[in-house]
């Protein structure tokens, strides 16, 4: 086969991942949502699904990699370019750039689909939330706050019973589950950022970008989602340097 | 070949069905906790834990609440 012949065959493939993976993803965006609502809020079976979804879409990815290793890198060298030319480089690259272009996608896909999630649950957490709750022991409307989703007292300013005031389960699952999803949208841009910094070292095999700007890089996406994470739950201001520090870490130490 | 054409519509709509029916039967499910209120009474005379104490003893006869 030609050199010609090969390319197209592998633009072809390239192609067909991709309007593959499209279609995955587009089937998805309207199954999960209603999936959340019909088991009412019920996070773990969203997330169950989502994790079946995510590996549906992430074997189109790897199968870029695998089929470039098991079969295309040998049959353009077959075509009588050589191993590790400027044109056998140009063709594997393109099969990088692909990969890491839907994985990109796959990330901003899987933040934007969790995030329209919390926001509704939020949105419900906030509704019952704002509902009339009682003194056990007399009955007068004690005050409840909409912003923190633990379990904690509150004494009711008539008859000084304390109450043990529980959330509820959703409400909970803002902590558990809302609040991560909601701090990863607001930080989505400065992660993808991050990730297209790693991915010219990788690409050029050599330090485009110095491991400083990666850091400060990856810590304004760390800055974006504690941030947002604050807004929601502005108990979480307190620890902000030390889960700042943690989970620049968590990166830079591994 | 063209009989396969014609399948793959359904075996793929099935993926999909299949992995949001497997995430509903597989994932446990647990009794729903509602949000509410709740006091600890004293077992011996029944009164309510006012402001201001500790969950040891009754504020009112001294019984131990635990």
């Amino acid at each position: 086969m030609s050199f010609s012949e090969t390319q197209n065959r592998w633009n072809d493939f390239l192609k067909k991942i991709e309007d593959r993976f499209k279609e995955v993803l587009e089937k998805t965006e309207a199954a999960l949502p209603l999936l959340f609502e019909a088991t009412d809020f019920e996070t773990i079976t969203f997330s169950n699904a989502w994790q079946g979804i995510y590996s549906q879409a992430s074997d189109l990815i790897y199968k870029i990699n695998d089929t470039w290793q098991e079969k295309v890198g040998e049959a353009f060298e077959n075509t009588g370019i050589g191993f590790n030319s400027n044109q056998y480089i140009q063709e594997r690259d393109k099969g990088y750039q692909v990969t890491f272009e839907l994985e990109q996608r796959l990330k901003s896909y899987e933040v934007r689909i969790f995030a329209d999630a919390a926001k509704k649950l939020v949105e419900k957490v906030k509704n019952t939330l704002s509902d009339d709750f009682c003194c056990t022991q007399c009955q007068a409307k004690l005050p409840i706050k909409d912003n923190f989703f633990r379990s904690y007292y509150s004494t009711c300013e008539y008859c000084q019973t304390v109450n043990t005031f529980e959330p509820g389960i959703k409400a909970r699952n803002v902590e558990h589950f809302a609040i991560h999803a909601l701090g990863e949208e607001a930080a989505l841009e400065h992660y993808l950022q991050y990730e297209l910094l790693k991915f010219q070292n990788y690409l050029e095999d050599r330090e485009v970008n110095s491991k400083d700007q990666l850091i400060t890089q990856y810590r304004k996406y760390i800055e974006a989602y504690l941030k947002k994470r604050i807004e929601i739950i502005p108990d979480y201001s307190d620890r902000y340097e030390k889960d700042l520090e943690a989970k620049i870490a968590l990166e830079t130490n591994y | 070949m063209e009989e396969n054409n014609n399948k793959k519509p359904k075996e793929e709509k099935n993926i999909l069905d299949d992995i949001l029916a497997n995430a509903i039967s597989s994932t446990q499910k647990y009794k729903e906790m509602n949000a509410g209120l709740e006091t600890k009474k004293c077992s011996g005379c029944g009164a309510a834990r006012p402001d201001d104490t500790n969950l040891q003893y009754c504020d009112f006869c001294g019984n131990q609440f635990y």
